[in-house]
């Protein structure tokens, strides 16, 4: 029995956060679904600070670059920087196509860069992705 | 660089160089001339010395053939005083020849030589005859051999004839330098000969005084002859074309000269050339001295004449090296003006043109390759290449100001670009919402609506990637990988990316094929521009020729098609962004292509151009730097 995978967005577009709930329940998808404005609220919901429940692993995150207060790259680098969290799944989901960016998240072990405008389909690869995918037992 | 750079400067002081060595040939040329005249006027004035001594020479050689021959018939009481004017006659002839002869130059020509040899010779064959008439003078009246004075006589009549040809060869040379002078000198001859034959004439009458004897046959015809010599010769002179200046200045002692002749000739005439009987005893109402002194009077007043002209070649002479000197000394200052202003070109070309200029180059240089620009250091700095290296500072400052709004610019279209695609996807996503949430309860029409309003914010999703693009060829440029593949490969992976209707060809020229050169962005130009001609096409057959011809430091392509063509008002307007010729729904592109072509050219460093008219096909032809 596959465990429940956990999953994060990380994004502080409103409609793309919508968009992701829409897709998502198109898709059927039933996983837990936690959302986060910016890397700074994703970094206490995955540590469970701030009275905040911790969500428990194994979860994968949608990561949006472009964020206030702490930017996509800069939670990048917290999250490999913890002991704890550093083995988390993260796809990078942005509207930058910069190069830099994505040799940057690379860097950073990213599972994958997709761009917003391909949504539809990334999701319908994470909805078979996370039925597929093994994941060590934490 | 460098070379090019040195070769401007070896042609600049060549150039300059030329030009001073002919400034310098010139006024060298003028000092020359001018150091010729001198030369020439330093001889003209020894050589009218030497002349002058000749003369006075022959005129105290004449005075004392008079003398002698009056001595030789006369008492010693008349005899005595005569004597003594005689020995200062001989003292004058003597110091006379002298000077002449160590006042000419070493180097004379055979004939100038041969004649003063001549001279030479008679005058030592007369200082002979000189001691046998002293000799003679020592016996008394009768006793004197006559022999002995005609040999004397002809002999001092012969050093005199001598003198004269001499005076006629050696002054040829100088007669040519100056016509003025040579004009002088033969009038002086004229008056010269003039003066000898009444010497002579006066010589013997003198004998005839002393004598108190008629002439002979001989002497009387000798007299004839010589006054017809003398008429003539006074014809002659009065003839002679003088200038008018020295006319006036001699006509009163032409007058002089001549009434004292024929005053002291009418003295006598009677008695010589009237009817007598040859060599009979005579007695004259004059005496020979007396005659004597007369007739000296009238040889001076000639040889007056005679000097008058000699000093007035004097004058000239001088004048001529006066002018000599004065040439001599401006040419010589204009040479030494010529020299120090070619120092100073050379000085101000190698010092303050070429030099700067050199260290000008050199911080433009560095200042387009490694874009630093740094004001040479210059000498002179309040000069125009100084002041020229500070405008450029300024210019280069000015280009590094564009270079930076120009990046600004860029990033602000890369993030403008950006950013406004999240709100569109946002509306993009809600539209969508709104049809699927509304699907049961929204009409037909609102769905259209819906439906061209997503279709437009396609439109404007991709417009917004060419935005992109286009902001980002400039930063594409510095890292593009540079392969380099020949024309032919490149040209093959165009035509496999573009979809070919079955009668269109795509013709690749023999040059662009064999051509190697660095793949991108040349490729994406071609494909542009290529992918166009076949994408605007409007006949079922269709033939696009792509060329190229190189030169040594670029490329020169041409994408030529048989298409529709496109007006010559268009032709600035297919450039630009987002520019098409068609309503932007018929169109088949959204005007980007040839925006990013040459906007990927310019960048590149090349030009780009169009030669089309409508139904005339089109030919794009743009220049890629190697």
């Amino acid at each position: 029995m596959r465990e429940v995978v956990n999953i994060l967005v990380v994004e502080d577009d409103e409609i793309d956060v919508e968009s992701l709930k829409r897709l998502f329940a198109k898709k059927d998808i039933k996983n837990p679904v936690y959302y986060a404005a910016n890397g700074m609220e994703a970094l206490e919901i995955m540590r469970g600070e701030n009275n905040l429940a911790k969500v428990p692993k194994p979860f994968i995150v949608l990561l949006d670059i472009n964020m206030p207060k702490m930017n996509g790259i800069e939670m990048l680098r917290e999250l490999r920087s913890d002991e704890n969290l550093k083995d988390t799944v993260v796809f990078v989901l942005t509207t930058s196509p910069r190069d830099e960016d994505k040799t940057i998240t690379y860097k950073l072990n990213v599972a994958g860069y997709f761009l917003k405008k391909d949504i539809k389909e990334l999701v319908t690869l994470l909805s078979l992705y996370w039925q597929l995918n093994e994941f060590p037992e934490s | 660089m460098k070379n090019s750079q040195l070769s401007i400067r070896t042609t600049l002081l060549i150039i300059v160089g030329v030009l001073n060595l002919l400034i310098a040939g010139l006024v060298g040329y003028q000092v020359y001339k001018s150091w010729d005249h001198y030369q020439q006027a330093q001889l003209l004035k020894q050589g009218s010395n030497v002349i002058g001594s000749f003369y006075a020479a022959s005129k105290n050689l004449s005075l004392a053939r008079a003398s002698t021959l009056s001595i030789m018939y006369s008492t010693p009481e008349v005899a005595e005083p005569l004597y003594q004017d005689l020995l200062k006659n001989r003292q004058a002839v003597d110091a006379a020849l002298n000077t002449a002869f160590t006042g000419m130059s070493a180097n004379n020509s055979v004939d100038v030589s041969t004649t003063s040899a001549q001279v030479k010779r008679k005058y030592e064959i007369l200082l002979k005859r000189r001691k046998q008439i002293d000799a003679e003078l020592k016996a008394p009246l009768q006793d004197r051999n006559p022999e002995i004075t005609n040999k004397f006589y002809e002999e001092n009549t012969a050093l005199i004839t001598e003198i004269q040809n001499f005076i006629l060869i050696y002054s040829k040379p100088f007669q040519r330098i100056d016509s003025a002078i040579s004009q002088h000198m033969i009038f002086e001859y004229f008056v010269w000969e003039l003066a000898e034959y009444s010497g002579e004439e006066y010589a013997i009458i003198g004998q005839m005084l002393a004598e108190n004897k008629y002439p002979n046959q001989r002497q009387h015809e000798q007299l004839l002859s010589l006054r017809g010599r003398i008429e003539y010769g006074w014809d002659i002179l009065r003839k002679f074309s003088l200038s008018q200046e020295l006319a006036e200045q001699l006509f009163p002692l032409m007058e002089e000269a001549s009434t004292q002749y024929f005053f002291t000739f009418d003295q006598v005439s009677e008695i010589f050339y009237g009817n007598q009987t040859y060599g009979a005893q005579a007695s004259y109402p004059i005496t020979s001295t007396l005659w004597l002194g007369m007739s000296g009077q009238a040889v001076d007043s000639l040889l007056m004449l005679q000097n008058e002209i000699l000093s007035e070649v004097k004058r000239r002479v001088d004048k001529i090296e006066m002018e000599a000197k004065r040439e001599i000394i401006i040419s010589g200052a204009i040479f030494l003006c010529a020299l120090i202003i070619t120092i100073y070109c050379w000085v101000v070309i190698a010092y303050r043109v070429a030099r700067p200029v050199y260290a000008m180059v050199n911080a433009l240089y560095k200042a387009t390759h490694e874009n630093i620009f740094e004001i040479p250091t210059m000498n002179y700095q309040h000069e125009e290449i100084a002041k020229l290296a500070h405008v450029l500072e300024v210019f280069h400052r000015n280009a590094q100001k564009m270079k930076d709004s120009n990046d600004e610019l860029e990033r602000f279209a890369f993030i403008a670009a950006h950013d406004l695609k999240s709100p569109l996807r946002a509306v993009d996503n809600i539209s969508q919402w709104l049809e699927e949430d509304l699907e049961d309860v929204l009409p037909e029409s609102s769905k259209k609506h819906l439906d061209e309003m997503r279709k437009r914010i396609r439109l404007m999703d991709k417009m917004l990637d060419d935005t992109l693009e286009y902001a980002r060829v400039g930063a594409k440029i510095e890292s593009q990988s540079n392969d380099i593949v020949s024309g032919r490969i490149l040209m093959e992976e165009i035509i496999a990316l573009i979809d070919l209707p079955p009668d269109f060809k795509i013709y690749t020229g023999k040059n662009l094929a064999r051509f190697n050169m660095q793949k991108l962005p040349l490729q994406q130009v071609l494909f542009n521009l290529v992918n166009n001609a076949v994408k605007h096409h409007d006949k079922a057959q269709a033939l696009i020729e792509v060329d190229a011809v190189e030169s040594p430091t670029e490329f020169m392509f041409s994408v030529r098609d048989d298409g529709p063509g496109i007006d010559p008002q268009f032709h600035q307007k297919i450039f630009e962004m987002f520019q098409t010729l068609q309503p932007r729904e018929k169109s088949k592109g959204r005007g980007m292509g040839l925006a990013m072509v040459r906007k990927i050219v310019i960048a590149n460093g090349g030009t780009i151009k169009v030669e089309s008219a409508l139904g005339e096909g089109t030919l794009f032809r743009f220049t890629w730097p190697k």
